[in-house]
């Protein structure tokens, strides 16, 4: 039921690499989604990619040896987001 | 009814023709089905679009041997790249070194900075083999270049400049190469040419749709954008993004045409560029010693130790370039291409400069027996005017 779970967000500078972070998750992280960026937070490109809270650190490492650097990583608790910082 | 004659399409280095299969499905299915902005929201239709803008970059970069695709810019073809490149990265002063085979593209943009940057063109020899006069080259390196822009194949005679040659002498010095002419019926390697910015177009030999192309510009390149305005990232900013790639891509990309150029991209490497090379160096080789074979017929290029053959151009003792590309199309429904093809410069250094060529570029899907039928209408011109005026 990885709908109704609480996700956590990463948000990139540009669409390009929120899709170029879906393609090099998908294999391994699972349910990852490109959703929305929700309007409580600022994005620039207005798409974040999502992500289980527990598979998060693992998709950062991923991320950062193929030299893609979320811009920012938010993580929803209760009924807010909340800025995490990114190793 | 009447029989209309099958249409021969010999002017594939203008624009190829039939484009590859499933380029029409893949603009009409964006078109019918899609239709989104990408980059624009973050509803499902825009990702879908995003995503298009994203698998044709990823696949271009996969062809060209690139491996950050966020530096390959989409653009709307070799022409705004080279722009680009030339407008977005030549400074006050500065200075050029560039061939005598260079197409309108690079040298139209050149000779207007020339003028309003007050800056220095310097023409690098190429001898007939297609080999750059090295000592030229060396010592221009020396006294300083802000770039050095090579035609990879020339659209008049095909001949190719070797990049990897020049790159190993460049230094520091960035090296744009407009592959124009070869991107994908000839091996272009970014990293192993040297190439620090590559010039492209989708819908020449790529076999994709018109108003398609692009531009890498490799790290440690600095450029200024050509067009500032929307990109859908950093909107509550009014300064331009300063991230690749939507710091070049403001106003909406061509999503319909890139659908296209993916679909192009694919084909090709399923096909492979050595494969497609093979059969167009065998159509071009056949149109070639045919065509020379055949008195009061010149064929240029024939020197060159490296060669795109599929261009060839040819020109009809004492007859107009212009008056044989129409009998070839009106009477025999053959395409090719007359007169200076946008490349004067090219033709003042093969010597047929202003009258130009007949130029015949066969593409993929031509056959060996619409050679046969080009060569057979050109001996029967030939035979014309020589009746005519003998």
């Amino acid at each position: 039921m990885g709908k109704t779970r609480k996700k956590a967000l990463l948000l990139f500078q540009s669409v390009h690499e929120v899709l170029a972070a879906e393609r090099h998750l998908q294999e391994v992280i699972p349910e990852i989604d490109v959703v929305p960026v929700p309007k409580e937070l600022s994005s620039n490109c207005g798409v974040a990619l999502e992500v289980m809270p527990e598979r998060l650190q693992a998709a950062i490492e991923l991320l950062q040896r193929e030299g893609l650097q979320p811009q920012a990583v938010f993580a929803k608790l209760g009924k807010k987001y909340s800025m995490r910082e990114s190793d | 009814m009447k029989e209309t004659k099958r249409i021969i399409y010999f002017d594939n280095s203008a624009t190829s023709f039939p484009k590859a299969p499933g380029v029409p499905e893949a603009v009409a299915d964006f078109l019918r089905n899609v239709g989104a902005n990408p980059g624009r929201s973050g509803h499902s239709q825009s990702i879908a679009a995003a995503r298009i803008l994203f698998e044709a970059r990823e696949s271009l970069c996969r062809l060209f041997g690139i491996k950050d695709s966020r530096r390959l810019i989409l653009t709307s073809g070799a022409t705004e790249a080279i722009n680009l490149a030339l407008q977005g990265l030549l400074p006050q002063g500065f200075r050029v070194l560039t061939t005598p085979l260079e197409h309108n593209a690079v040298m139209r943009p050149l000779r207007y900075l020339e003028r309003t940057k007050e800056g220095e063109i310097v023409l690098l020899p190429i001898d007939e083999r297609g080999n750059p006069d090295f000592a030229t080259l060396r010592r221009e390196i020396g006294k300083g270049l802000n770039l050095i822009v090579v035609n990879h194949a020339c659209n008049v005679t095909g001949q190719i400049v070797p990049l990897r040659e020049i790159s190993k002498l460049k230094g520091e010095v960035p090296l744009l190469a407009d592959v124009a002419q070869t991107a994908g019926c000839y091996p272009v390697e970014v990293e192993s040419d040297g190439i620090d910015l590559l010039a492209f177009t989708g819908h020449k030999s790529l076999l994709g749709p018109p108003g398609t192309g692009g531009l890498y510009i490799a790290e440690g390149i600095e450029i200024e954008p050509l067009i500032r305005g929307g990109t859908g990232s950093n909107s509550e900013n009014e300064e331009q993004p300063d991230f690749f790639p939507d710091r070049f891509e403001s106003g909406t990309r061509n999503s319909a045409g890139m659908a296209g150029l993916l679909a192009a991209t694919e084909f090709i490497m399923k096909e492979t560029v050595e494969s497609i090379m093979s059969k167009e160096k065998k159509l071009g080789a056949r149109l070639r010693a045919t065509l020379s074979a055949i008195e009061g017929v010149t064929v240029y290029g024939d020197g060159a130790a490296e060669r795109l053959d599929n261009i060839c151009s040819i020109t009809l003792k004492g007859v107009d370039p212009t008056e044989v590309s129409r009998i070839l199309d009106r009477e025999y429904r053959i395409m090719t291409r007359p007169g200076l093809q946008c490349a004067p410069a090219a033709h003042k250094y093969i010597g047929t400069f202003p009258t130009g060529t007949i130029r015949f570029s066969p593409g993929y899907f031509n056959t060996a027996e619409e050679v046969d039928l080009a060569v057979e209408a050109v001996e029967e011109i030939v035979r014309r005017f020589h009746r005519a005026n003998g």
